[in-house]
């Protein structure tokens, strides 16, 4: 878990732009789209996995933790990714004691990384 | 090439879309596992497709599994996936994926991976082409490009075993070039190469698409006539005898008339076993030939007995 990278996921920017630059060949008008797209879609993918934690769904949380890593993956948004692994493991393992407290620390980095990304959008260039 | 992504995560779709675009990709894009499998078999279905591994409907293996049941045309399948767990990679391997590639995506990664996608569709293009180029000439004359002997008996065979199922009537001609070893003879082999694809291409105008005609011999073709009873075989060869004789052929500097002895069977009188069905053909077109040559002879019971001589 996270363990190529040594910078402790805490201290690792909530969207990583130069590695998403990476990720995309240096476009950035695509990041831009790409921005849009993933933060149209996080707030409904947050909602699912709460629903999931809430009624006991493991396979529900799996999948839908599972799609939330895949659509900000490509931001290099660490804590984000590490925190819906972490759900998706407890989810996959189907022990779901320590989801509700996983669920506040992925909300809180969704809400760094969504801030992270309404600043990308209003200046790509930056 | 068109490729198909199927994926339901909006995000990566848009970035694979984008990105097969700029790469000069035709791009049909879905957003779940039956609908990318249905779209794959479609008759003008892409051959190279980029599945995520979790999606409703099928997931990528399945999808994948699914597509390999059909042997043709090969279609290169590249799985998608946030997973990292050996026994994901090698059930993704085992479901007979092509390649992986890992999210989070990276265009440049994704752009070498379907160049390795492009040269094995390419090399399993050559393959199938030297495949049909091996099959038409197995089963075609190189001469006339009509079928071979082979091909012409096998579909022979293949029309009587559906007499034997329906008892629908079939006839059968063999056509003679008139005095070929003459031509050959006189104005060479040259010359007689000419006159059989002239004579092959006049034969394929006159009949019907369900017609059949193969080389059968040297100077010999063998026509079938699926659905036609004495008087309707009769009539096609006669069709066949009065095209090519009525026809001068350009040989080389020289203008040649060829005429055709043509002897005809049919399963109401010969029954439905090919060897008889030729033998009696055979017999008509020696009587055609013995009656004058340029002319088209049926066998019947009744004259079986009695071929008479030139």
């Amino acid at each position: 878990m996270g363990d190529q990278i040594p910078v402790p996921v805490s201290l690792q920017p909530a969207f990583d732009v130069a590695d998403a630059l990476t990720r995309v060949a240096g476009d950035r008008e695509l990041l831009a789209e790409l921005v849009c797209i993933a933060r149209a879609e996080s707030p409904r993918l947050l909602s699912e996995i709460q629903h999931s934690v809430e009624s006991n769904d493991a396979d529900g949380l799996e999948r839908a933790t599972h799609r939330l890593r895949g659509s900000v993956g490509v931001f290099g948004a660490h804590s984000v990714s590490k925190a819906a692994l972490e759900l998706e493991l407890m989810a996959r393992e189907r022990v779901l004691i320590g989801a509700p407290r996983k669920l506040v620390e992925l909300r809180e980095a969704l809400d760094q990384l969504d801030a992270s990304l309404a600043t990308f959008s209003e200046d790509p260039s930056l | 090439v068109t490729i198909l992504i199927a994926d339901d995560d909006p995000v990566s779709r848009r970035l694979l879309e984008n990105t097969l675009a700029r790469l000069g990709h035709k791009v049909v894009s879905v957003a779940d596992g039956s609908e990318a499998l249905r779209t794959i078999l479609r008759p003008d279905g892409p051959h190279l497709a980029i599945l995520d591994w979790d999606m409703p409907g099928l997931d990528g293996p399945a999808v994948c599994r699914a597509i390999r049941e059909r042997p043709v045309p090969y279609v290169y399948i590249i799985l998608l996936t946030a997973r990292d767990r050996q026994e994901d990679m090698v059930a993704g391997l085992d479901a007979e994926a092509d390649d992986f590639l890992r999210k989070p995506l990276n265009v440049i990664e994704l752009a070498a991976r379907l160049r390795s996608g492009e040269r094995v569709l390419a090399l399993q293009e050559n393959l199938l082409q030297a495949q049909d180029a091996l099959r038409h000439q197995a089963t075609h004359d190189h001469l006339t490009g009509l079928y071979n002997r082979k091909m012409i008996l096998e579909h022979l065979e293949m029309e009587l075993r559906r007499v034997k199922r329906t008892s629908a009537p079939l006839a059968i001609a063999i056509a003679d070039v008139d005095h070929f070893k003459r031509i050959n003879d006189t104005h060479g082999h040259s010359a007689g190469d000419v006159v059989l694809r002239r004579v092959a291409s006049l034969m394929r105008s006159v009949l019907r698409d369900y017609e059949w005609v193969g080389r059968y011999g040297g100077e010999e073709f063998l026509v079938v006539l699926p659905g036609c009873d004495v008087e309707a075989g009769t009539r096609a060869a006669e069709r066949a005898r009065s095209q090519v004789g009525s026809e001068v052929l350009q040989v080389g500097r020289m203008r040649l008339g060829v005429t055709l002895s043509i002897g005809v069977a049919w399963t109401g009188a010969s029954g439905d076993e090919l060897e008889t069905l030729i033998l009696d053909a055979d017999e008509a077109l020696y009587r055609a030939k013995a009656c004058g040559r340029n002319r088209v002879e049926a066998w019947t019971v009744n004259n079986s007995s009695a071929p008479s001589n030139a």
